[in-house]
């Protein structure tokens, strides 16, 4: 009977256990497609649409390179606010929620927005942040008036 | 019942304090952040820098390209003011947990954007300590206001003789 009993005790452990199935991690692609957005344009204008709602959603800007299309900013959740002010401001080690995008041409008159969001240096699987931000770079981009046409 | 009816009230005139403000759209926020200067993109650009400098900002990222600026400056507690809260707080502490007045960092990020071959428009967004400061702050727009004039006198400076 307490052989039976034994049994049953660990049966029901492993079957415990099978119930805590972890997702398993997204692979590279499937982060890319997860947080890469069409947008139609010119790669400046997107890039410079994409910088205004950087700055609308309250990040600062940490890292800007035009040529190669990236822009890093981050923002510091109110419970880092004193650990900021305490370890040297934006040169400091405190942690802080970051965006960075990348901006490349794809077509023609076509771009694609990669937006990556971070978490207290947690990477953000989150659909609907990356969408947001999508649809605030497609509403600057029919407010702002297109470039100039560059080369012949 | 009367007590009823004074809960009710009082609970109707609690909710009427608080009134939530919306988050303001992009329009409203390029309506108070934004302004235009008569001159191209590279010179208020190059205006926007000199303006941080003169104001006592460290550059942290500078962008002429993409026309992106960050810059940040501290500012620490007075001696006396710090001396003051870390007597207070070892009194009420009883010596358990005396605190200083950490530095306080003020930011500024730029954006610079084209607005044709002679214009361009310029957008000043202010931080302390790391989070975006209102628009309608006064400390923050006391603070666009003064970047606001060195820019423009940068700007009227550099302006080429007719």
């Amino acid at each position: 009977m307490i052989r039976a009993l034994a049994l049953f005790a660990v049966a029901l452990f492993f079957a415990a256990f099978a119930g805590c199935e972890a997702t398993p991690p997204l692979t590279p692609t499937q982060w890319e497609a997860l947080e890469t957005r069409k947008v139609e344009g010119k790669r400046d204008d997107v890039l410079r649409a994409a910088s205004a709602v950087i700055l609308d959603q309250g990040y600062f800007y940490t890292a800007s390179d035009q040529a190669a299309g990236t822009v890093t900013a981050a923002k510091v959740p109110s419970s880092q606010r004193d650990a900021f002010q305490r370890s040297g401001g934006m040169t400091g080690p405190a942690m802080v929620d970051t965006i960075s995008i990348w901006v490349i041409q794809s077509g023609p008159s076509e771009c694609d927005l990669r937006v990556q969001y971070r978490d207290f240096g947690r990477h953000v699987e989150s659909n609907e942040r990356v969408s947001a931000f999508w649809s605030a770079v497609q509403r600057r981009m029919l407010k702002q008036e297109p470039s100039p046409a560059t080369g012949g | 019942m009367r007590n009823f009816t004074f809960i009710t009230l009082l609970s109707l005139a609690a909710l009427g304090g608080c009134e939530t403000t919306q988050p303001m759209t992009a329009t409203q926020l390029d309506a108070l952040q934004v302004r235009e200067v008569e001159v191209p993109a590279d010179r208020a650009f190059a205006a926007a820098s000199s303006a941080l400098f003169d104001a006592g900002y460290q550059i942290h990222v500078s962008d002429a390209d993409a026309g992106l600026l960050t810059a940040e400056r501290r500012e620490d507690p007075s001696v006396a003011a710090n001396a003051t809260l870390l007597i207070l707080t070892a009194i009420l502490t009883r010596g358990g947990g005396a605190q200083d007045k950490p530095p306080d960092f003020y930011a500024i990020c730029i954006e610079v954007l084209p607005d044709g071959p002679d214009r361009s428009a310029v957008r000043i967004r202010p931080f302390l300590n790391g989070q975006v400061q209102s628009a309608q702050n006064p400390a923050a727009r006391k603070t666009v206001g003064e970047l606001w004039t060195l820019m423009q006198r940068q700007v009227l400076m550099k302006e080429p003789t007719k």
